[in-house]
């Protein structure tokens, strides 16, 4: 099974470090604006408060570095725009010929993508745990439910966010051009994930949906997780991602199974 | 030139879904920006000196230069990606000069509607509407420089073409780097750092150089936009005019 998904995984990660210009400014300007408007913004606010919401302001920049990394780790933009164009150009037959499921192949390019954005997620916990010692649990059976945690969280990051990538890129099927949705969708993930600021920042109204939609559980959860160490909140947290990773996995049955039966190969 | 602008309206106008959904996106991106920065002055009163309504306001002048500098680029951007492709040679033949077809051929002037919308807005959000004459000329000025800092710093990314026959990311880099054009001059650097970021990246103070005229009637940061934005589109003359002595058009 691993063997025959393995080169999609290598094809996803070549892809993206064949085009080093993307690259370079994805990792280094994209990451970097984002950090400096918080830095910025956010040391002028501070200038008057030693916390908020439970933050200092180390805190919340570490709180930023995590989120702008992990919605670039789970970034389904490029996915959503594949799925579109191989349905727009009706060149969905080649990949539904081969031996392994479309989706399959899809998953495996993705995470083969995704491991190379997860190297600056593993470096900042690193600085971070080094900076912050005593954020590290104390013993060894903790540390290990924590580092197992995480990975847990970064997995489940990975599935979720593919599953809602999947999700956006049939609906191709039916609008039959995606540059509305792919618009939509840098936007609604930084707001609705977390990744601009804690959702314990916004106003009290918008907080319940702050706090339970499902792009927060690939950003701002794993980050919370990361930097508070509080177990007990993420692995209720990493329970409902796992509901909504079901939820969204038999919604792309139900679809797949509606938009084949509407595909003719004529593109569009 | 008239007619470059006339039909790349019409071309724009033509897929007016495409159009209407591209000013929804960019509204509800700049709503949300919005809110969150409402949400950053229920912290705190003040931003380094500056009120809330003085940070909307920059924000305001903010999406009214990249809106605007956003009609240019994107032909800039279709120049270099035919130059990239060897496609430009039935462009280079039209009895115009280079710079007008690369600001105009692929231009996209339907973006200046929803900038009449927000002019209109002007009374509304500007804080203090009485000031001195210099103020208002030297404003307007700035945001005209503002604009144009923009398109110089995609016209130098994009400019790497020459060399590699790979379109640059250009038009990633700066919507990325636009991010920033809405943060007062109070929260960004000073001194040193601001005279370097003002030389190498003008853009970061496309929007708040002339906020700064405008509210305080200081003239500092104005005058580091002009300098990078002058150096730069010098740097862009030469380069560009040297490289392409020598190149071929063959694409890649």
């Amino acid at each position: 099974m691993i063997e025959r998904h393995q080169p999609f995984a290598i094809n996803g990660l070549r892809v993206l470090l064949v085009d080093r210009g993307v690259l370079f400014v994805d990792f280094v300007i994209a990451t970097g604006v984002a950090f400096l408007i918080q830095l910025f913004i956010w040391s002028a606010v501070y200038s008057s408060h030693e916390e908020i919401q439970g933050f200092t302001l180390e805190k919340l920049l570490y709180y930023c570095a995590f989120t702008i990394y992990l919605s670039r780790l789970n970034n389904c933009y490029d996915l959503v725009q594949e799925i579109s164009e191989e349905i727009i150009d009706g060149r969905l037959e080649i990949h539904l010929a081969r031996p392994v499921n479309y989706i399959g192949q899809k998953f495996a390019a993705y995470l083969g993508g995704g491991v190379l954005y997860a190297v600056p997620v593993v470096i900042l916990c690193v600085v971070y745990w080094v900076n912050n010692p005593e954020r590290l649990a104390q013993s060894p059976a903790d540390l290990i439910s924590y580092g197992l945690l995480i990975i847990a969280f970064l997995l489940a990051g990975a599935a979720l966010s593919f599953s809602i990538g999947i999700v956006l890129g049939i609906l191709t099927f039916w609008l039959m051009q995606a540059d509305f949705v792919l618009a939509c969708l840098t936007t609604i993930t930084a707001f609705l994930g977390g990744a601009i600021i804690p959702p314990s920042y916004w106003p009290e109204f918008i907080r319940p949906l702050m706090a339970f939609n499902p792009f927060q559980y690939f950003i701002a959860a794993p980050a919370s997780l990361i930097i508070s160490g509080d177990m007990h909140a993420s692995a209720v947290a990493l329970g409902i991602a796992m509901l909504y990773i079901l939820l969204f996995m038999l919604l792309i049955k139900v679809m797949w199974a509606k938009a084949i039966n509407i595909y003719t190969g004529g593109g569009g | 030139m008239l007619v470059l602008a006339q039909k790349a309206f019409a071309k724009q106008v033509h897929y007016l879904g495409n159009y209407i959904s591209y000013i929804a996106v960019q509204a509800a991106t700049q709503v949300l920006t919005l809110f969150y920065l409402h949400t950053v002055f229920t912290y705190t009163d003040t931003l380094n000196g500056w009120t809330r309504e003085q940070a909307i306001f920059v924000f305001y002048l903010a999406t009214m230069v990249t809106l605007t500098a956003n009609c240019f680029t994107c032909s800039i951007h279709q120049y270099y990606q035919r130059l990239a492709r060897g496609l430009l040679d039935p462009v280079l033949i039209m009895p115009l000069r280079r710079r007008t077809v690369q600001l105009l051929r692929w231009s996209e002037p339907g973006f200046l509607v929803p900038l009449v919308a927000l002019l209109c807005c002007w009374p509304l959000i500007d804080p203090q509407l009485h000031r001195s004459m210099e103020d208002w000329i030297g404003g307007l000025v700035m945001l005209a420089m503002g604009v144009l800092s923009i398109i110089v710093v995609f016209s130098i990314i994009s400019l790497t073409a020459l060399m590699t026959q790979r379109p640059a990311p250009a038009d990633f880099m700066v919507s990325e780097l636009s991010r920033m054009v809405f943060l007062p001059s109070s929260v960004m650097p000073r001194g040193a750092w601001q005279i370097a970021l003002g030389l190498g990246l003008p853009l970061l103070f496309s929007a708040n150089a002339a906020g700064t005229v405008l509210i305080a009637g200081d003239y500092r940061v104005a005058a580091v936009l002009c300098s990078g934005t002058g150096l730069l589109a010098v740097l862009h003359h030469i380069i560009e005019s040297r490289v392409m002595r020598s190149f071929s058009f063959p694409g890649g």
